[in-house]
């Protein structure tokens, strides 16, 4: 398998980011959505926010967000890969930082005292350009670095527990211990995802769902419709 | 403020390009519940009888109800209109996404009146809005509409509820679409959009959901309601058929039962079915799932042609749009009926409606009541599926004869005549769904479909004028994943809101009066200038044919079968036998205010 | 005076009696039987309506089956008591739209 070192500036030339600089600890997880069987049905961002919020309702708090993408429509999950270079928190201009990385659990934190929420915005700002969009802002109650932390503490030893993974009833989310080089995760905006999933399947994707009947040959192709 | 509703609608009035927030009257929310029962109370007051459908004192309202976007089948909206289609009460409901955005925005529902002067969309962002310039979008399909709207916006969360090329060319079936892959089919609302020149209504909420009175409890039931449309029980059969093979698995099903429909109606039951059904559907075509907010089920199956004249047609047909479409046109050609359904999907039209047109003029065809000639040229044989595209796509465009048969059975049936009348599958000018009308509607209710039919206050489809269904237009929910049976729905209603109606009480008691204001409009308007409304309630004479194939063999409703069950529906629902509402009945359920302008229409009078 | 009832079994619960369209049964009834007596009579003459339209051992019709007696849904009563000349029309439970 072709393992790259994932860097800003061959970004385009390279093909899906492969992991290959930090191996996870023994027992370190990641979150490792299968695209092409998401349907767009939102429940892991319901109980994203139910895990994070509370009994509240509102899809701009969760982690995970539901893009759905034309030519299409393909519905596309985004949250956070665990890029092995992290470029949002080499991003945080707050020393220490703000946003960083439990180096024992793996997972992505926020310290929310001391991040500077929406005015900075320079995590968010990273990860958008460089990668997927999964960093956001909720001001003016919830002003810090609204990322994936793959529900650290909701397990029963306050280990992370992602509940998207538990609620999806399609099994998009794969959450797992990656084996050296094995697997791979997107890192890219929901339109590239898009496009990729329609080289690897060839579903349709189309601006028009269906020609005019008056430009299609029908006696071509054999001129069977088909049945 | 009850709990769940945003609390307020938003009026634009095209004319003016100006943007009003109405605020929710609380004792019609309390009475009507929201959805289509609110939008029907706004509907009466904010409209004269006699209003022009397609005129710029037409409204079309887009609504949602107190628990939108509180669970899995919840974002789910009404759109309620004058219909250009009938004449009558304009009615039809969607999916999606777009309606929990607009709960999210602050909105319980978008108020159209009036009439651009160029094509326009609506943008509406929490509480900014916009009249945007859809100039360089007229034109498009569905699907390139939204892509160019969430371009233009920059915003890839943007909800889009659009019309096509048929609502643009003020078609009578035109739909109203969202997310390119859920229709407000029926009835024409997408034509009384394009009549107002609006191309799209974009819609971004950020707000969440409204406070509601317990929420606990709200989360509770609606987690309940994902654990039971996956569960063993009750409707277990069903959400797995409908998982694996889509609502398409009904058509095998349905023609075993012998209530299939063929041929224009000709017969239940046909051997060929099995080519047009589910399981053939999922090996052949099949490349995608897709669900609504929430909903587990993901009965949105889509379909791509891959090979033959057609190939890259790619369109998420169901039930009645497959029934309709094929089967009625006796087109047993898979990649026929994706491509013709990619055609209506994409050109925003009701697929199930130009379905039984076409049929309807196969049979004028083949009996020689509509000539070649006629029908600019077409070779309009059964089964032919080069003409049946042709055919919609003329009529999508009003072109040639696509414009006489545009207008739908209303329009066009009197200047065709000589006995089309007859096999005409359709009541009060709008088109039969895909049950036959001999056969008996088992959603619970003891009439046959031809009752159903007869006395729907949209016209003749199957989903019908039932406390069920106009309360799940109401609350909003859908009435096809279920999981939350009658007396649940109430139940969330009731935490959501802080509400406390009963089970089966106020539920029948709500149902019956959503069912007969919805009659009362029908008969201020007039009822489509046929009174009184027993007799414009009526069917076809192929309605009452004997069946002598398969599964229906034997199988018969005479007309005195239908008005024996007629007279029962109208008796059971507070309706005299000329089905107009009894004056105590209206009284009992608090619409005497309704009463005046029925009067004035004649509907005690001789 | 013998007590008759017609019973109509729509197709495809009229698979059950070996037919692949409307089955129309004639049956005795004794004065003041249930329903529920009724269905449990047929489907111990007839193995596939027990397989296919009444659960014997739960003494109950199988969750999609709908019973109609003269025009009106029975709504789970099966103390119902059935006379002469009832018509009853078993169908089964469908939908999709």
């Amino acid at each position: 398998m072709n393992i790259e070192r994932v860097s800003s500036e061959n970004e385009e030339r390279t093909g899906p980011i492969l992991w290959d600089v930090r191996l996870p600890p023994a027992g370190a997880k990641y979150l490792n959505p299968d695209h092409s069987l998401c349907t767009g049905c939102r429940l892991c961002e319901y109980y994203c926010v139910k895990q994070h919020h509370g009994n509240i309702i509102n899809p701009e708090l969760s982690r995970v967000r539901i893009y759905h993408v034309f030519p299409g429509p393909m519905a596309i999950p985004i949250q956070c890969s665990n890029c092995s270079d992290y470029p949002c928190v080499e991003a945080c201009p707050v020393e220490p930082k703000a946003l960083y990385v439990d180096e024992k659990k793996f997972v992505l934190k926020v310290d929310r005292e001391r991040c500077l929420g929406h005015r900075c915005g320079r995590c968010a700002e990273a990860c958008k350009k460089l990668r997927s969009g999964a960093i956001h802002f909720y001001p003016p109650e919830h002003d810090y670095a609204i990322v994936c932390d793959q529900c650290d503490g909701a397990g029963p030893d306050g280990e992370p527990d992602p509940q998207c993974a538990k609620s999806c009833p399609f099994g998009v989310f794969f959450y797992s211990t990656p084996k050296g080089g094995e697997g791979w995760r997107y890192a890219w905006p929901p339109e590239r995802i898009a496009r990729d999933l329609e080289e690897r399947f060839k579903p349709a994707r189309r601006e028009r769902l269906a020609k005019s009947p008056y430009e299609i040959d029908w006696a071509g192709e054999g001129g069977e419709t088909g049945r | 403020m009850m709990g769940g509703y945003a609390g307020k609608h938003l009026e634009v009035d095209l004319t003016d390009g100006s943007f009003k927030n109405v605020p929710l009257d609380e004792w019609a929310a309390k009475t009507f519940i929201g959805g289509q029962g609110y939008a029907n109370w706004l509907l009466w007051k904010m409209t004269e009888p006699g209003t022009e459908p397609l005129g710029p004192d037409n409204l079309l309202i887009v609504s949602t109800g107190p628990i939108t976007g509180l669970a899995g089948g919840t974002d789910r909206g009404d759109a309620t209109f004058k219909s250009p289609l009938t004449g009558l009460w304009g009615n039809s409901q969607f999916g999606g996404f777009w309606c929990s955005e607009l709960k999210f925005a602050g909105y319980d529902g978008i108020i159209l009146r009036g009439m651009a002067e160029n094509p326009v969309f609506l943008w509406v962002k929490d509480d900014e809005t916009e009249v945007m310039d859809a100039r360089h979008i007229w034109g498009k399909g569905v699907a390139e509409t939204d892509q160019i709207i969430k371009e233009e916006l920059k915003d890839p969360l943007v909800r889009v509820l659009c019309i096509g090329p048929a609502g643009e060319n003020l078609c009578g079936e035109a739909s109203l679409v969202q997310n390119a892959q859920h229709y407000a089919a029926r009835t024409g609302g997408g034509a009384v959009m394009g009549s107002k020149n609006v191309k799209a209504i974009a819609v971004r909420g950020t707000k969440g959901m409204p406070p509601l009175a317990d929420p606990d409890e709200c989360f509770r039931i609606s987690e309940n309601d994902v654990k039971t449309k996956w569960s063993e029980r009750s409707m277990h059969r069903r959400t797995y058929r409908w998982l694996k093979f889509g609502p398409q698995a009904s058509h095998v099903e349905r023609a075993d039962h012998g209530i299939g429909i063929f041929k224009n109606f000709d017969e239940g039951d046909h051997p060929d079915v099995p080519s047009l059904g589910g399981p053939r559907q999922l090996r052949m075509c099949r490349v995608r799932d897709d669900s609504c907010t929430y909903c587990p089920v993901g009965c949105i199956h889509t379909s791509l042609v891959r090979s033959g004249p057609m190939k890259g047609s790619y369109a998420s047909p169901k039930w009645d749009s497959t029934a309709n479409i094929a089967q009625q046109t006796s087109m047993f050609d898979m990649n026929g009926m994706v491509y013709c359904n990619a055609i209506c999907n994409d050109l925003g039209m009701d697929a199930e409606g130009v379905g039984n047109t076409v049929a309807w003029a196969m049979e004028c065809y083949e009996k020689g009541i509509l000539s070649r000639e006629d029908l600019d040229g077409l070779d309009l044989t059964w089964g032919n599926v080069e003409a049946e595209a042709k055919l919609i796509w003329k009529i999508c465009h009003r072109e040639g004869v696509g414009d006489l048969l545009a207008g739908g059975f209303k329009h066009f049936l009197p200047e065709v005549g000589r006995g089309s009348e007859d096999f005409a599958m359709q009541s009060k000018g709008c088109g039969f769904g895909g049950y036959q009308p001999y056969a008996w509607h088992t959603f619970g209710m003891p009439y046959r479909w031809g009752v159903a039919y007869s006395v729907n206050d949209i016209g003749g489809h199957h989903n019908t004028a039932s406390a069920s269904a106009y309360w799940n237009n109401s609350l909003t929910y859908c009435s096809f994943a279920t999981g939350l049976n009658d007396r649940k729905k109430l139940d969330l209603l009731n935490a959501a809101t802080g509400y406390d109606l009963t089970y089966p009480e106020d539920w029948n008691r709500y149902g019956l009066r959503f069912i007969l204001f919805a009659r009362a409009y029908n008969i201020r308007e007039g009822y489509g200038g046929v009174m009184p409304p027993s007799e414009a309630d009526v069917l076809p004479k192929k309605a009452f044919k004997k069946f002598t194939y398969g599964a229906a063999e034997g199988e018969q409703m005479t007309v005195e079968d239908w008005l024996e069950g007629r007279l029962r529906w109208y008796k059971d629902h507070g309706c005299d036998e000329r089905g107009v509402p009894t004056k105590d009945a209206l009284r009992d359920l608090g619409l005497e205010f309704t009463i005046d302008e029925m009067e004035k229409a004649g509907a005690w009078g001789t | 005076m013998t007590n008759e009832v017609k019973i109509e079994i729509l197709p495809w619960l009229s698979r059950a009696l070996g037919k692949k369209s409307k089955v129309t049964l004639t049956e005795r009834v004794r004065k003041g039987e249930s329903l529920k007596s009724l269905l449990e009579r047929i489907a111990l003459k007839h193995d596939g309506f027990g397989a296919m339209i009444y659960d014997i051992e739960r003494g109950s019709p199988y969750d999609t089956v709908v019973i109609f007696v003269n025009n009106q849904s029975i709504s789970g009563d099966l103390k119902l008591k059935i006379k002469n000349g009832d018509r009853i029309i078993i169908t089964p439970f469908y939908s999709g739209g």
